[in-house]
């Protein structure tokens, strides 16, 4: 069942040097208990995507429809939002310290979280913070819970704030690159923890990330971000066997060690294809506004934003594939 | 690779750092965050440490240049010993070995033209030639791919990939000998790594550089680096070529490592068991084998029939006690003052200890330690489970074994060892 479903989703952040158009025009959905992978580089608006969900990012001008469990968040006034933000859809940050306050307990944060969404008693909701400490893997919660983030590491400090995030027992988790600070082994522990938490907890869960090696471990679906655009999204088996867009099959060159195009800042969006100054194959259309979405190499639900996948077009020029 | 002697030999390298603590802040112990370690590298040649984060990689690359004196050891360049040399010197091998970080940030002013940053150490070393400072920072601009043109340009106009081009331009300026580079790419992109590896492993050919390549990721260090030397806590652990050592690893640390790199293929997730636990605390390392306390093969007792998971799980009950981690009282009151059958049942799942051990004695110590437990007597407990359980791997330090293609220090490598 679709539980949050975005459609032409827009943000545009005003700078020095005028408006920047991080996300122009993106869609996607998630349902209840799966897990969806954003996949992207910097610059590609995979943050300001998920961030606009619930306009947590100050000074962002967000347009589109955010559609979450029957009800339209881009219409609410700012008190329905905060109440839909921690209760309903929460929130972990690649720096675990974004989310954990250094001056309080670890315990007091967990608690102000359970009682901010729930008239439970202060004792009563010290008992559920130690079981969701024990639930995110904390050893020893009933001691932990009173230290202070400094006193833990990264990786704890991580579940901590995983903890804090399903205080209110969300429907939806939004990840921005969880691991990406951690080492892989801490790495490996804490998606295993996610996805036992999206199973037991039916819960949904929206993971940015840049780390396809993060999406084969995790990911049900996968939306693969580029310059504000989806340039392709599916299944995860479909999108690892036979990626279809010719960026995201530069992605899987690049992990086999193929080094290819520049460090160049991508160009701005323009309302052609935002892949097209880096594409191997660009013709002319290309510029012409964005491609519409195809079905990709016949695979249910996969869907690629290229115009070599459409009616004028032969997908042989494309070449061979580039899956892992 | 180039053959004569090394262009870096590293000795019993060790860095501690005193803790202190009160009002006198008298020193209390010491944080032994490079303990002993070799390293040697020759001309053209890469070499990785790899480790978890606070497994000493970083300080090891900082008292081997002298950016931090070694406590101890030995650290040889080009045949002299650095320990020795006079100002003068040691300014000669600063521009001979470089460190390259990990965020090019923290290279480069925000408030400075690139072109200028680059040129910095020109200006500290003393070249005063105006033209042939240009000429420099424009030749090596062009060497990392970075058009010279833009070298009057800030920092905040440049992507991540082009400032770490810049800092690499940077470290290059006095065309060193060696480059230590210390996760250099682990802040970008996939795709940016992918061009800053592939420059680096172009100007290395070029210029017969030495890189010691520091860094977590298994994945990269497979792609790039000709060998590899695995730390832990202080140590390393493991070395050989890369190759053999991540296609078979020869220390558990190492293996786990490998476990731990996703594999790109969503049809095999959740192959195998993350490991467990952090880096202990290296002012207070564990005994024997640093890695005995996360070990998911570490060496049963002899005494017993059991096998290296079900040791695993009682050591780490034992270690849960040790560390005051295990807190009845509370588990009572969470089973609703469930019975001590229940409450048994439950410690054994919570580590992961079989309903019963298959070994009869074995059990029998286990569950006389567990009597003890639920009996509040924690003092008794804890002397059961630390005569009755107790491994090879924390009595003693392992030496060090050759391997088919490197060494690696392990107790399952002892001859004496049935594994």
């Amino acid at each position: 069942m679709t539980l949050l479903s975005v459609e032409g989703l827009r943000v545009e952040f005003p700078t020095d040097e005028g408006t920047v158009k991080a996300v122009d025009g993106v869609d996607f959905t998630v349902d209840r208990g799966e897990v969806v992978c954003l996949v992207g580089e910097t610059g590609s608006g995979k943050t300001a995507a998920c961030e606009a969900l619930t306009r947590i990012a100050d000074g962002a001008a967000v347009a589109g429809s955010v559609h979450f469990d029957g009800r339209e968040l881009t219409d609410c006034d700012d008190r329905t939002l905060r109440s839909v933000r921690g209760d309903r859809i929460a929130h972990v940050f690649q720096q675990p310290g974004t989310s954990l306050d250094p001056v309080y307990s670890v315990g007091d944060q967990i608690i102000e979280a359970i009682r901010l969404h729930d008239d439970a008693s202060r004792s009563e909701a010290r008992a559920r913070a130690i079981s969701l400490l024990e639930d995110v893997g904390i050893a020893a919660p009933a001691e932990r819970i009173d230290a202070y983030p400094h006193q833990l590491s990264g990786g704890m400090r991580q579940r901590v704030a995983i903890a804090v995030a399903l205080a209110a027992d969300p429907d939806l988790l939004v990840a921005d690159e969880p691991t990406t600070a951690l080492d892989v082994t801490l790495q490996a522990g804490l998606l295993e923890l996610l996805q036992e938490l999206s199973s037991a907890r039916d819960l949904a869960v929206l993971l940015v990330t840049h780390d396809l090696g993060v999406v084969a471990e995790l990911a049900d679906r996968v939306v693969v971000l580029y310059g504000g655009r989806v340039m392709e999204r599916g299944g995860v088996g479909a999108l690892f066997d036979r990626p279809a867009h010719p960026y995201t099959r530069l992605l899987f060159r690049s992990l086999r060690g193929v080094a290819e195009g520049t460090d160049d800042r991508p160009t701005p969006a323009d309302g052609g294809c935002p892949f097209r100054s880096e594409c191997p194959h660009a013709v002319p259309d290309c510029a012409d506004g964005y491609p519409a979405f195809h079905a990709a190499n016949g695979d249910a639900g996969h869907e690629v934003a290229c115009v070599f996948y459409g009616p004028d077009y032969d997908i042989a020029t494309l070449g061979g594939g580039g899956g892992s | 690779m180039s053959g004569g002697d090394p262009l870096l030999s590293v000795r019993d390298l060790k860095k501690h750092y005193p803790v202190k603590r009160g009002f006198l802040r008298r020193t209390v112990g010491h944080v032994k965050a490079v303990d002993g370690i070799d390293l040697e590298l020759r001309r053209g040649e890469t070499l990785a440490l790899v480790g978890e984060s606070g497994c000493g990689k970083s300080t090891a690359a900082r008292s081997l240049l002298h950016l931090d004196s070694p406590t101890g050891g030995e650290v040889r360049f080009d045949g002299e010993s650095v320990g020795s040399f006079d100002d003068a010197e040691l300014n000669r091998f600063r521009r001979r070995a470089q460190l390259l970080l990990q965020n090019p940030d923290e290279a480069f002013n925000p408030r400075i033209p690139v072109g200028e940053s680059v040129a910095e150490p020109i200006d500290i070393h003393g070249v005063s030639d105006a033209e042939r400072r240009e000429e420099l920072v424009a030749d090596r601009l062009e060497r990392v791919g970075i058009d010279p043109e833009t070298a009057d340009r800030y920092p905040h106009e440049f992507s991540g990939g082009q400032k770490q081009r810049l800092a690499l331009a940077r470290a290059l300026v006095f065309d060193p000998d060696l480059l230590v580079a210390d996760e250099p790419t682990s802040a970008l992109d996939e795709r940016v790594q992918t061009r800053i590896l592939s420059l680096l492993e172009t100007l290395q050919a070029r210029h017969d550089l030495a890189i010691l390549f520091i860094s977590h990721d298994i994945r990269t260090v497979r792609r790039f680096c000709d060998r590899v030397a695995v730390m832990y806590l202080g140590e390393i652990v493991e070395r050989g070529p890369v190759d053999a050592v991540f296609e078979d690893p020869q220390h558990p640390y190492t293996q786990a490592l490998v476990d731990a790199v996703p594999t790109l293929d969503p049809d095999e997730r959740g192959g195998t068991k993350p490991l467990g636990g952090d880096v202990p605390d290296p002012a207070d390392p564990p005994s024997g084998c640093r890695f005995h306390t996360r070990c998911p093969v570490v060496i049963p007792p002899e005494e017993y029939d059991i096998d290296a998971e079900t040791f695993r799980a009682v050591l780490d009950l034992r270690l849960a006690v040790t560390a005051d981690d295990v807190d009845i009282q509370r588990l009572r009151n969470r089973l609703d003052d469930g019975d001590d059958e229940r409450l048994r049942a439950v410690l054994r799942e919570r580590y992961g200890v079989p309903v019963s051990l298959p070994d009869d004695d074995a059990e029998g110590a286990l569950s006389a330690a567990l009597d003890a437990l639920l009996a509040g007597d924690e003092e008794a407990a804890l002397e059961q489970l630390e005569t009755s359980f107790t491994t090879v791997c924390e009595r003693r330090e392992p030496e060090t074994h050759e391997t088919a293609a490197g060494s690696a220090a392990c107790h399952r490598r002892d001859e004496s060892s049935p594994f």
